[in-house]
């Protein structure tokens, strides 16, 4: 794969900025209208739309959806099918719980029942029987292993590298490398779960140190897409369109008696975008020209589970129908939380992993499967990689008396599927109990190194100078895509 | 079109520059100086060629002796110098190969000329470099920009490094010949901008218009709009003396510290939260805040400034607040939780040496922290002993003191519990200092001796005894310390101009943007330094310099073609405001801001996003009075992990590491919330009320051309042009002829997600969980919050937020209705807009509000719309719960209208829903006979869940009454309309550019 080498060392903003202003500008809505003489030639112009879309020549996916299942999913329950741990079930042994903690505790087998799926004959678990008829299609890494048994710092890791707060997310970094196809939308769109956030938070799509227009926007995926998007009562379309070309030929008045007016014109053109915007974040969100087909395998008729917990489908069904049509506009990085708040209601299984997958597998399930099929018929699958997993896995023993399993960061599952990856792989293994990563075993950086790869990044050059540093995604110690699964 | 570069350009640099490795900072510094970006090849193809061929090559075989050191006079670090060339003529010239040195040397056929020296490249290499060279030698970035190189294995100190200038001693350097008539301090700074202008050719810009000139002032000094009377007052007596009053009294407002506090705390990182998992508060961070802000109002000197924090609790005499002063040491992240506490300790450190290096230093230590610097002369071992001079401290934690009532910093706060904002030294022995291998805490390395990095040793004459952080405060409060003043000095210009002399204020380093004017920025820190490390006077004297004064215009031909870019500041430049900037002139200019100082501070009014963006919606967040969401954003609540979309848009700063200059980003959803958010429409309602009020007539009307005139002078100092008054004037003609069309809707909207943390809930008053629009007449309801999990509660959706009209109690009721507009048999029809993220969407009647007032439901019937179930229902509300009466499948077109009727005779109910446009079918679609019927009257109401509604043609006829309407039946009055108008135009104003930027 020909890949797209940023400059390894954009020294200060206002030569990230520069660089940007020569890479090349393809496919603009307003192009005519920035495209005034001055405007690119500027920092200032180049600082004020950070999200153009850059470079034409790279090859990779066009967009990544990560359908982030936090709280930590249990891989010994749903990929990551472990007979001896099934056999063993009730056998005490001693393993490492949290950081240096070794405990005695007793292992917990899989109740799930395992089956082989498609021609590759991929283990999936009957906890995802609608996702496990796309087998074919997925390729399973079962060796990942990252740095923090808390949420906290594990959600951080997964989503910025770092256990630390305050780096740019993978979406930040996807926003800043490749711009966005659609400037009239955000590059880096964030939906949550009905239920609440992930801990810590907004810390999870910031920016960190990057400029602000990089972080990801929060989006509903019904009513108002996005904050202030919809104008106060009474004020028609008619209304808004009026005050805007006031605003804009007040402000030609103010610009006619200055010079270098590249960063005044992208203010006007800013106003112009949000004036689209309000029509194009309905329209965007307008299923009505859906299949009742389509609706319906996603899983948006369908009712709740019957724990109190329960969403059922239709939420997050929502919200991967969504992801999809926001792909289809050129959105670059789309994340999807499945589980807010705490304990039962995400993947943080203490109290009861059957439980859990009770309330949680079903939500994803037929979602998942509709969006890989959704996106194949479409012929976009080719272009988007879709990534699945949460911030760790968890352990083979039990907790507490309902079933439950504590945070493991040692060895869990993720799975890819879509542009440039080899469906039907089953990649890396634990050990005989699902403890820890052994074979093929990869650290977070490595599946960040392998997203970036397949959006068509090289990891080691697409850095941002902060702090005295070429800062990477992967961090300072080496990072390799994951050759295993790529096609 | 190239550019040439005039060659005197360099000589003047060269000969003025006391140091080699300075000829190249220019060019660095120059961007766009010499050719221009189109000149070279900048397609990607080109860039790939340069990142996959050249860099490495040059990395590897060139830029030890050929960057910072410069041998032969010749860098290669850039494009510009490459062609500049050195002590032999041009290094290359672009498109010709076979005359460019660089190419010569490679091949090696000259003896007299080989490189690189260590031996010949091999015949792929050099063929890469004719190919460059042939290509015009494509280069990343502007041409002037060096690319950063990497320190050779083997960790020492050369004299290059040592002369560098950011090391080197600080002397005050001689002015160039200065214009007669000039205060000598005052000339300066002109005199060597001048002087490097002359050099090329180009003179600085004439003084910006008078009003520029103030406005500028005020904003940098104080962050706020000159009034009105400010700017008159200078343009009758644009003189020097009117200028300089003028600046000492901006020096001398609160304001003024209250500005420049903001600037420090972006960069120690200023937050009142820990961060991470829990994010819990730092009970007392905002006493570090208020520090600052007095600091600075006092002119504390900068020596001391530096001392108190970092070692304030350790100073005699003790003060109250020199030991807040150290809370600096606890202002950082910290994770109450670690994963592994050693590296936590570590990171801890880390991030604090970090900070000191970049705050007060210029200087990226951190970087040093797993192996010796890559730029930087500083190794490991000099982090390490660093490290060894503040390990020390403790880790911010609990205290273990008994509280103590006098002291500043130990006051008791809820529960009980004591925390420390101050530093604090552990008891017991120091530690031992050990190098760590990579960083980590579980491989340490040699045992290293605290003390300062070695590239200062020598110059500071410190004794061997050099320990602890009392030490490092006074090292770095040293007017001998050669960065600290440099530093500060750099800061101060950066406010002022938008751009410091050294351009990457944090980062003084061989990886930071080099230094323009080095020699001015000397003469400033030693004026620092003389003036008693006194900050305001060095405001004074660049606020009284030309060079501040000019004029922004870039509109000189032979100065754009020598500088575009403006690094020789032949001009002011024009800024952006910052987020607190532009939100505090929307208080100010609306004559509401709240002149409160100090204290805890107030939480900004943030949308349901940023709260549903949390694990627990709303944990650690709390409601401010009205009142209080109008004082200056630096008494803002900080959380960490809390966005406030209002400044978060407008590039606010990132409280999680140290950020020397603000991000400018333009993007769409700045205007959105700019333009629709309720901040911004509540700034722009109370300025037109001001505006209208100063305008209005004896005849009690308001004068339009008044307001706009008034409008225009309080936001921006100014009148409006007779064109602009009659785009303003078309406007409110139009808008108030929009208003003036259509009748009002009803309006309900949640403020606040529906799930949320249940101590957040609990301070909420149900206008703070719903709101309805137009407000007159109705009551809202907070609604039942229950199942309660993991401290989170939901809005219940039988029984959630609700708005129930009551009409004018003043006023009699209409025929057919009691009290409060109740009534018991009678027919509602209304039209509502059903949001597609509605879970919930109900009329009422019989409505009447029941159960404790933080726990109110709308008891009564309600026909229920269920759009994701596509059902609707009749229901029984009463104070023990909701009871189906009857239900029905009825698919419901979402986001669009649909028309509901209701009727009720005591417990019978029946039910229509139809279509927007369509009539009603003949037989209801539900009908119920409530067996206990609610033998009551009650209101007629609106219920929603997840999403706003809209409600229009909103009809009650009461049995033997008449119809009434409930929203307005008629378009609002013109009067109102007019003002509504008004508000519009000042929310225009309010989004000029010109309001929000700088000339």
């Amino acid at each position: 794969m020909e890949e797209f080498h940023p400059p390894p060392s954009c020294v200060g903003s206002r030569r990230r900025f520069l660089w940007e202003a020569g890479a090349g500008f393809t496919g603009l809505a307003l192009a005519g209208m920035l495209e005034k003489e001055g405007f690119f030639g500027t920092a200032a112009a180049a600082e004020a739309r950070p999200l153009a879309p850059k470079p034409a020549s790279r090859k990779g996916a066009k967009a990544c959806i990560f359908l982030y299942m936090y709280g930590g999913p249990s891989q010994m329950d749903l990929f990551d099918y472990k007979p001896e741990l099934q056999k063993r079930d009730g056998e005490e042994i001693e393993l490492e719980i949290r950081r240096r903690s070794l405990q005695k505790q007793k292992l917990l087998g899989s109740k799930r029942v395992f089956r082989q799926h498609g021609e590759s004959g991929l283990w999936i678990s009957d906890a995802l029987p609608h996702l496990a008829g796309h087998a074919d299609e997925l390729a399973v890494v079962k060796s990942l292993w990252a740095d923090s048994f808390a949420h906290g710092s594990a959600n951080l890791q997964m989503n910025t590298g770092r256990i630390l707060q305050g780096y740019p997310a993978l979406g930040s970094w996807l926003s800043y490398g490749l711009g966005s196809e659609n400037e009239n939308l955000p590059g880096f769109v964030v939906m949550l779960d009905p239920r609440g956030g992930p801990i810590p938070g907004a810390a999870n799509w910031a920016a960190g140190f990057m400029p602000s227009a990089y972080q990801g926007t929060v989006f509903r995926s019904a009513g108002e897409a996005i904050l202030a998007l919809d104008p106060p009562a009474g004020v028609s379309r008619s209304m808004q369109r009026e005050g805007v070309d006031t605003l804009s030929t007040l402000n030609r008045i103010h610009a006619g008696a200055r010079t270098a007016t590249g960063d005044l014109e992208a203010r006007v053109a800013a106003y112009e975008l949000a004036f689209q915007l309000q029509s194009s974040g309905p329209e965007l969100l307008d299923l009505s020209d859906e299949s009742t087909a389509t609706l319906t395998a996603y899983g948006l008729f369908d009712k709740k589970g019957e724990h109190p917990l329960s969403l059922g489908p239709a939420p997050f069904g929502r919200q991967c129908l969504v992801a999809r049509r926001l792909v289809e506009r050129g959105v670059r990085f789309v994340q999807i939380y499945s589980g807010g708040g705490h304990q039962q209601q995400n993947w943080d299984a203490h109290n009861g992993v059957e439980e859990n997958l009770d309330i949680h597998a079903p939500e994803i399930d037929k979602p998942i499967a509709a969006l890989l099929a959704d996106l194949k018929a479409r012929g976009l699958l080719d272009d988007t990689l879709v990534v699945w997993g949460g911030e760790f896995g968890r352990q083979p023993v039990g907790q507490g008396a309902n079933g439950g399993r504590d945070h493991n960061p040692k060895g869990f599952s993720y799975f890819l599927a879509g542009g440039g990856v080899k469906g039907g792989t089953s990649y890396g293994e634990t050990d005989d109990l699902g403890h820890e990563a052994v074979v093929d075993r990869h650290h977070v950086r490595d599946l960040h190194a392998t997203i970036l790869h397949l959006m068509g990044i090289d990891p080691e050059r697409l850095t941002y100078f902060y702090g005295g540093l070429d800062q990477k995604l992967t961090g300072v110690q080496p990072a390799r895509p994951i050759q295993g699964i790529l096609a | 079109m190239r550019r040439v570069l005039p060659e005197p350009f360099f000589t003047q640099w060269r000969s003025a520059s006391a140091v080699g490795v300075l000829v190249v900072s220019l060019v660095a510094a120059g961007a766009a100086v010499g050719d221009g970006p189109e000149s070279a090849e900048r397609t990607a193809d080109g860039q790939a060629f340069f990142e996959t061929r050249i860099r490495p090559l040059l990395h590897d075989h060139c830029l030890e002796c050929h960057a910072a050191r410069a041998e032969g006079g010749l860098r290669l670090d850039s494009r510009a110098a490459i062609l500049a060339g050195g002590d032999s003529g041009p290094a290359a010239i672009a498109g010709e190969p076979a005359e460019s040195l660089l190419v010569k040397a490679a091949h090696y056929a000259d003896p007299a000329l080989q490189m690189p020296p260590a031996g010949r490249l091999t015949q792929a290499q050099i063929e890469a470099i004719e190919e460059w060279v042939r290509r015009d030698l494509p280069w990343p970035g502007s041409e002037g920009e060096a690319v950063a190189f990497v320190r050779h294995a083997g960790f020492t100190i050369s004299d290059a490094d040592r002369a560098r200038w950011a090391y080197s001693s600080l002397g005050r350097p001689t002015v160039p010949a200065a214009e007669a008539g000039q205060d000598a301090a005052i000339g300066a700074i002109d005199a060597f901008l001048g002087a490097r202008m002359a050099a090329v050719g180009i003179t600085p810009n004439p003084p910006a218009t008078p009003r520029e000139q103030v406005r500028r002032a005020w904003f940098d000094a104080v962050g706020l709009p000159p009034p009105l009377g400010e700017v008159e007052a200078f343009e009758r007596d644009p003189s020097d003396a009117a200028w300089e009053a003028m600046v000492d009294r901006l020096l001398a407002m609160p304001a003024f510290g209250e500005r420049q506090a903001r600037h420090w705390l972006d960069v120690v990182r200023y937050a009142q939260t820990n961060g991470y998992e829990r994010d819990d508060e730092k009970p007392y961070a905002w006493r570090y805040r208020d520090w600052v802000i007095d600091a600075i109002n006092d002119d504390m000197p900068y020596d001391r400034f530096v001392r108190e924090q970092i070692a304030g609790d350790l100073l005699e005499p003790r003060s109250d607040s020199a030991v807040i002063a150290s809370g600096f040491w606890h202002l950082g992240l910290w994770d109450d939780e670690p994963d592994d506490l050693r590296l936590a300790r570590y990171d801890e450190l880390d991030d604090a040496l970090s900070t000191i290096g970049q705050a007060f230093l210029g200087t990226t230590l951190g970087c040093a922290r797993c192996h010796d610097h890559k730029f930087d002369p500083v190794s490991q071992a000099d982090y390490y002993g660093l490290v060894g001079l503040i390990r020390g401290v403790r880790r911010y934690e609990r205290a273990l003191l008994p509280p103590k009532p006098d002291a500043a910093m130990f006051l008791p706060i809820a529960g009980g519990e004591e925390w420390a904002l101050s530093a604090r030294e552990s008891d017991g022995p120091a530690e031992p200092c050990h190098l760590l291998i990579r960083g980590n805490p579980a491989t340490p390395g040699a045992a290293v001796t605290p003390g300062l990095p070695e590239i200062f040793r020598n110059a500071a004459g410190l004794s061997p005894e050099f320990e602890g952080r009392r030490a490092l405060a006074e090292w770095i409060a040293s007017p001998t310390n050669p960065l600290t003043a440099r530093v500060a000095a750099n800061r101060v210009w950066q406010h002022l101009f938008g751009r410091g002399l050294v351009p990457t204020p944090n980062d003084f380093g061989a990886a930071g943007v080099p230094v323009t004017h080095p020699e001015l920025l000397d003469w400033l820190a030693v004026e620092l330094i003389d003036r008693g490390w006194s900050l305001k006077s060095l405001h004074r004297v660049i606020m009284r310099s030309r060079a501040y004064r000019m004029s922004s215009r870039a509109d000189r031909q032979e100065c754009l073609a020598a500088d575009e870019p403006n690094i020789l500041l032949w001009r002011q430049n024009r800024r952006r405001l910052e987020a607190e900037a532009i939100r505090d002139a929307f208080l100010d200019v609306a004559g509401s801001i709240n002149p409160a100082t100090g204290g805890r501070g107030f939480f900004m009014d943030v949308g349901p996003d940023s709260l549903a963006g949390q694990s627990r919606p709303g944990l650690g967040w709390e409601i401010s009075p009205p009142r209080e969401q109008e004082r200056r954003s630096i008494y803002g609540f900080v959380k960490r992990t809390l966005l406030v979309p209002e400044l978060e848009s407008l590039d606010y700063t990132n409280t999680t590491s140290s950020v020397a200059e603000r991000s400018v980003t333009t993007v769409a959803p700045q205007a959105l919330l700019m333009v629709n958010g309720d901040f911004a429409r509540g700034r722009a309602a109370v300025l037109a009320g001001k505006v209208a009020a100063e305008a209005t007539g004896e005849g009690g009307g308001v004068d339009d051309e008044t307001f706009v005139r008034r409008l225009f002078e309080r936001s921006l100092s100014r009148r409006p042009s007779s064109e602009e008054a009659a785009v303003a004037q078309r406007y409110l003609d139009r808008q108030a002829a929009a208003w003036n069309a259509e009748p009002d809707r009803i309006v309900l909207r949640p403020l606040v997600p529906r799930a949320l943390q249940e101590g957040y809930r609990k301070i909420l008053r149900p206008e703070q969980i719903v709101e309805v629009s137009p407000a007159a007449g109705w009551i809202v309801g907070g609604g039942v919050w229950g199942g309660s999990y993991e401290g989170i509660v939901n809005a219940d959706p039988a029984a959630g937020p609700f708005a129930l009209f009551g009409g004018n109690p003043s006023a009699p009721p209409p025929a057919g209705f009691g009290p409060g507009m109740e009534f018991r048999d009678g027919v509602v029809e209304a039209e509502l807009f059903v949001r597609d993220a509605a879970e919930v969407v109900a009329v009422v009647v019989g409505g009447l509000p029941a159960g404790d007032p933080a726990m109110q439901r709308a008891t009564g019937y309600e026909l229920v719309l269920v759009p994701k179930e596509g059902t609707i229902d009749l229901r029984r509300v009463d104070a023990d719960g909701t009871r189906v009466l009857a239900t029905v499948p009825h698919p419901l077109r979402t986001d669009a209208w649909s028309r509901l009727r209701l009727e009720r005779h005591g417990g019978r109910l029946r039910a229509w829903v139809a279509d927007d446009g369509a009539p009603f079918a003949e037989t209801p679609q539900l009908e119920a006979d409530d067996p206990q019927s609610l033998d009551r009257a009650g209101k007629v109401g609106l219920r929603t869940l997840g999403a706003g509604m809209i409600a229009r043609r909103f009809v009650v006829t009461p049995a033997g009454g008449e119809p009434v309407r409930i929203d307005p039946a008629l378009p609002p009055a013109a009067e109102e309309s007019r003002s509504r108008a008004r508000r519009d135009l000042a929310l225009v104003v309010l989004n000029l550019n010109e309001f929000v930027t700088i000339d």
